[in-house]
């Protein structure tokens, strides 16, 4: 276990296409308070559990973090350094929504060793903000990056969505260029997935909205590449862009389907082949810890075959691809011989390419990667 | 035993008017099963018929009954099958009895159903008990039963029994009026053995089991008999009577009924109607009414893993030992592989093999759309007949095209009648009579394509007459008729397993509507696929299924990976009930399409 993630299940408002484990910040001091003591006690479970645990990322992420006090959450990260044995390097990100994100808290959170910012910008257009549900404005936006350059934050990723309902190209781009206007250091650029249940696909449902085409996607996604790119950023991932040496090193433990701690309300977890799952009521979660239990509400002991999978669906969302000599390490047999045929097939329509070091999707690939994963279940 | 003591006699009812529940009366009454070991619907042999509470066929039973004139009768109670799919073995199980009880549902009145039965039990010269059962029902009305009784069937109102089934209410009159009213048989001990075999069953130690009625001489084991349509010979190895589960007996005499095992092979070697003789000393003729019956309705199974492909066929020569009405053969579909067509009696016995497949032998199968048998006379003069629309002649060498024709019968409330004469016309149908059988009731008769009713055409009659139209039907020929066939490409392949016959005039419409639903089921490949219909080489529709250009997810970390694991996994699952044709993948689904062409 090299990454610890840390879910702070609070935010001002729920966004109208948001399915997460989030609730409004509460009135009730106490819930808070007892969530934050909770957390620490979780931590110590673990740190007695897994005493000489090197760490190299921790990641806060919501809900919205930065809706708790700053010194709330530089606790949270004290408390991570005197349990576990933290690297020289370690990369701390934390999640900030830019309405909620102040100067003197970006401060203390920098001070306090934070060194990677993501901000929750979605959308520079205030039309697409109020439709979105966001809580912040677009001079928002502005006001938190500069404050987080001034705070010294050298590593800033800004969280895009496209293909919103009634969205066009031209606005898309338009949002692209006040993206790479700022200058960050990284892009995460989603697609809108209209989940069940959320105000946002109702009214879709209604008819009250158009969903966007998938003409209109395909323009954006191409788009996207070709725009991001120029300026200068590197497509690493599906959906992420960094500049030379920025690329996330917490979320490319995900991808290449390693082992994480997860802490927190409804957090998800995947150590010792386990994949976990925290209990989500926050109080329920809180009695679990008090109760000195591991506040799980499941648990998926991963067979060798959902490893595999898991390795690869992960793994091929990476550019550079699943690594051929890792694959084999890992598994004791190299991964062409397990899926030569289905390999052949994806190669032979253009989907995915094989180089000495890796096996890869091709842009194509990457456009229609769940039809090609699916080969690969 | 003396025939004078003996009563055979069959139950005719429609579905779900009591038969089942008036059988376990009388096994209870006459004390051939002790309430104990009573369950509902103690004869209803399969699974699928107790849970679908429809009874295909009943096991035949002897029950000895002490009539209140003192007298211990013998009483055989001998099953029709309640659907129109088997009439011949209706027919058959008739011949071996005097006399049918005949159940009609207060609530319900006379069915479609019951007046054929009840007419082919007349040509049989059965004595005839009119029954009304479920009395104890609040809504029975028994009055009206008992006048469409009269009036329908033309039987005497005055004699009408008034039974509930449920309760016992009157079933002791009805055992008596069985012994009175029913004649004995009148065989001959000393004539040369003459027994009717009304139906079979396969026992994987005795072989094919022959349920016989004896008509005249005797049969016991170490006899040498004869099956008198093949001449083939065998030593009876037991005799005995239902009870109703076999009880061997010393000999089965002049109108007594039981069975027989011979060590005959599979049960296509005893077939219905057919007459068992004395090897050594045969009757000079069989008795009446043996025909070889033949399958009607047509459809391909394939098993979805190819790989199953032997357990098909092993499942379908065990179910076949069983069923001799059953057909079977292998045959190849470019689109399917190797799979088998099949033919039944009709729908029901379609769908019966079909889940008994599933259910029974665990396999997973593609059905074809079901078709009737064609005969198409070439411009050589040569006439074939056609049971897979893949083995249509070419266009150019057909002079003439015949389809089997049915006279269909039926009886709806008036305030249908108007929807079930809609629907008879838009499926080629020909008005032949109309019979109010009361101000409530009417009787419509048509003459239609068997082909128009093989295709939902039940599903739709019950949807227009909100489930009140009973439906009976009866093969009336074959005629010439002006029909083609249809063919589906997609991606430019035909695909054998979608083609169909149309009548001319419909095959615009049907092209289209088909094209449309494979539209939608086909799912998008990396490519544009066409989808066409033709006639010979004349494309009639066209759609496109558009390729699939962007199916990413976009966002994925670590708490993901599951859902979108089980997300790809359901995808490939659905992929593994598709069959490759060509380069696209076509789903399971879309092999039945042709059924649905004519909705929406």
């Amino acid at each position: 276990m090299t990454a610890v993630y840390i879910h702070v299940p609070f935010c001002l408002q729920k966004c109208r296409y948001c399915s997460f484990n989030s609730m409004p910040l509460p009135d009730d001091g106490m819930l808070v308070t007892g969530y934050l003591q909770a957390l620490e006690k979780e931590i110590a479970l673990y740190a007695s559990r897994y005493p000489n645990e090197a760490i190299t990322s921790i990641y806060l992420g919501g809900g919205t973090p930065t809706v708790l006090p700053a010194e709330s959450l530089c606790r949270i990260l004290f408390c991570c350094r005197e349990n576990f044995a933290c690297s020289p390097e370690i990369e701390i990100t934390i999640e900030a929504n830019p309405g909620t994100a102040t100067q003197e808290m970006l401060q203390l959170l920098r001070d306090a060793g934070v060194n990677r910012l993501s901000l929750g910008v979605q959308s520079f257009k205030s039309a697409e903000l109020q439709m979105l549900g966001r809580s912040h404005s677009v001079s928002d936006i502005y006001t938190a990056y500069d404050a987080a350059r001034k705070a010294g934050f050298d590593n800033i990723n800004l969280d895009l969505i496209y293909a919103l309902p009634g969205q066009s190209l031209e606005s898309w781009r338009d949002n692209l260029r006040s993206a790479i206007g700022l200058d960050s250091e990284h892009l995460s650029i989603y697609g809108l997935s209209l989940e069940e249940d959320t105000p946002l696909a109702d009214e879709l449902k209604e008819g009250k909205l158009e969903a966007c085409s998938e003409e209109m996607q395909l323009s954006m996604w191409e788009e996207t590449a070709a725009m991001v790119t120029e300026a200068g950023f590197i497509r690493y991932e599906i959906s992420n862009y960094a500049k030379p040496g920025k690329e996330c090193k917490h979320n490319i433990t995900y991808w290449e389907n390693k082992p994480y701690l997860g802490l927190g309300a409804g957090a998800h977890g995947y150590l010792d082949h386990v994949r976990y799952g925290n209990e989500k009521e926050i109080q329920k979660y809180i009695e679990m810890v008090e109760r000195g239990e591991l506040p799980r509400s499941f648990e998926e002991h991963q067979s060798i075959k959902e490893e595999m999978v898991d390795t690869i669906i992960m793994g091929l969302r990476l550019t550079e691809g699943l690594s051929r000599p890792g694959f084999a390490r890992r598994f004791g047999c190299p991964f062409e011989s397990l899926y030569g045929k289905e390999l052949k097939k994806m190669v032979e329509d253009g989907l995915m390419a094989i180089s000495d070091e890796a096996v890869f999707l091709t842009e194509k690939g990457q456009l229609l990667s769940n039809y090609v994963l699916s080969h690969f279940v | 035993m003396k025939q004078e003591l003996i009563r055979n006699f069959c139950i005719i009812a429609h579905i779900d008017h009591g038969k089942s529940t008036l059988a376990d009366r009388f096994l209870e009454l006459t004390g051939t099963l002790q309430s104990r070991q009573m369950k509902a619907q103690v004869l209803d042999q399969m699974d699928l018929e107790r849970e679908r509470g429809i009874t295909i066929k009943l096991t035949p039973v002897t029950m000895k009954y002490r009539s209140k004139d003192g007298q211990e009768y013998l009483l055989n109670l001998i099953d029709t099958p309640g659907h129109v799919d088997f009439s011949y073995e209706v027919s058959r199980s008739l011949a071996a009895c005097e006399g049918a009880v005949l159940v009609v549902d207060a609530t319900q009145g006379v069915e479609a159903q019951t007046i054929a039965n009840t007419y082919l039990a007349l040509d049989a010269n059965l004595e005839i008990i009119p029954v009304i059962n479920k009395i104890d029902l609040p809504v029975a009305d028994p009055v009206r039963a008992a006048r469409e009784i009269e009036e329908v069937i033309g039987l005497d109102a005055e004699n009408i029994l008034h039974v509930s089934a449920k309760d016992g209410t009157g079933v002791p009159e009805l055992l008596e009026t069985i012994v009175h009213q029913i004649p004995s048989p009148q065989g001959e001990e000393d004539k040369p053995l003459q027994a009717l075999i009304f139906d079979s069953h396969f026992d994987p130690y005795k072989g094919a089991i022959s349920y016989i009625r004896v008509f005249h001489g005797k049969v016991r084991s170490g006899m040498k008999i004869m099956m008198m349509s093949t001449g083939k010979v065998y030593e009876v190895s037991e005799v005995g009577v239902f009870s109703p589960e076999m009880s061997q007996v010393e000999e089965l005499g002049p109108g007594e009924v039981g069975y027989l095992a011979a060590g005959i092979k599979e049960v296509a070697d005893t077939r219905v109607g057919d007459t068992i003789t004395d090897a050594v000393k045969p009757a000079a003729e069989p008795l009446p009414g043996y025909r070889r019956v033949l399958p009607v309705v047509f459809c391909g199974f394939y098993p979805v893993e190819a790989n199953d492909y032997e357990n098909l066929r092993d499942a379908l020569a065990k179910l076949k030992l069983n069923d001799a009405s059953f057909h079977y053969e292998p045959e190849t579909s470019v689109a399917l592989g190797f799979g088998f067509r099949c033919g039944f009696l009709g729908l029901l016995h379609m769908e019966i093999i079909q889940e008994r497949l599933e259910r029974e032998y665990g396999l997973e199968l593609i059905t074809t759309a079901p078709n009737v048998v064609y005969r198409v006379t070439k411009n050589n003069g040569e006439v074939v007949t056609v049971d897979n629309p893949a083995l249509w002649p070419d266009l150019g060498e057909i002079a003439l095209v015949e389809e089997p024709y049915v006279e269909a019968n039926v009886i709806t409330p008036s305030d249908y009648v108007g929807a079930v004469m809609d629907l008879f016309h838009e499926r080629r149908g020909e008005f032949m009579e109309m019979n109010y059988l009361s101000p409530q009731r009417v009787q419509v008769i048509y003459q239609l394509p068997l082909s128009e009713i093989i295709f939902d055409f039940f599903d739709r009659l019950k949807s227009c007459t909100r489930g009140y139209a009973s439906f009976d039907y009866d093969i009336s020929g074959y005629r010439a008729a002006d029909l083609v066939k249809l063919d589906c490409l997609v991606h430019g392949e035909k695909v054998d397993a979608l083609s169909m016959i149309v009548h001319k005039d419909q095959a615009q419409q049907k092209g289209r509507a088909l094209v449309e639903k494979l539209r939608r089921l086909i799912p998008r490949q990396l490519f544009d696929v066409p989808i066409q219909a033709a006639i010979g080489n004349r494309v009639i529709a066209r759609e496109t299924v558009k390729a699939l250009r962007k199916n990413v997810l976009e966002k994925c970390y670590g708490g993901d990976v599951t859902r979108k694991r089980k997300l790809l996994e359901k995808q490939k699952a659905g992929k593994r009930r598709m069959k490759q044709v060509g380069r696209v993948e076509i789903p399971q689904e879309a092999f039945l399409a042709v059924l649905r062409v004519d909705e929406e």
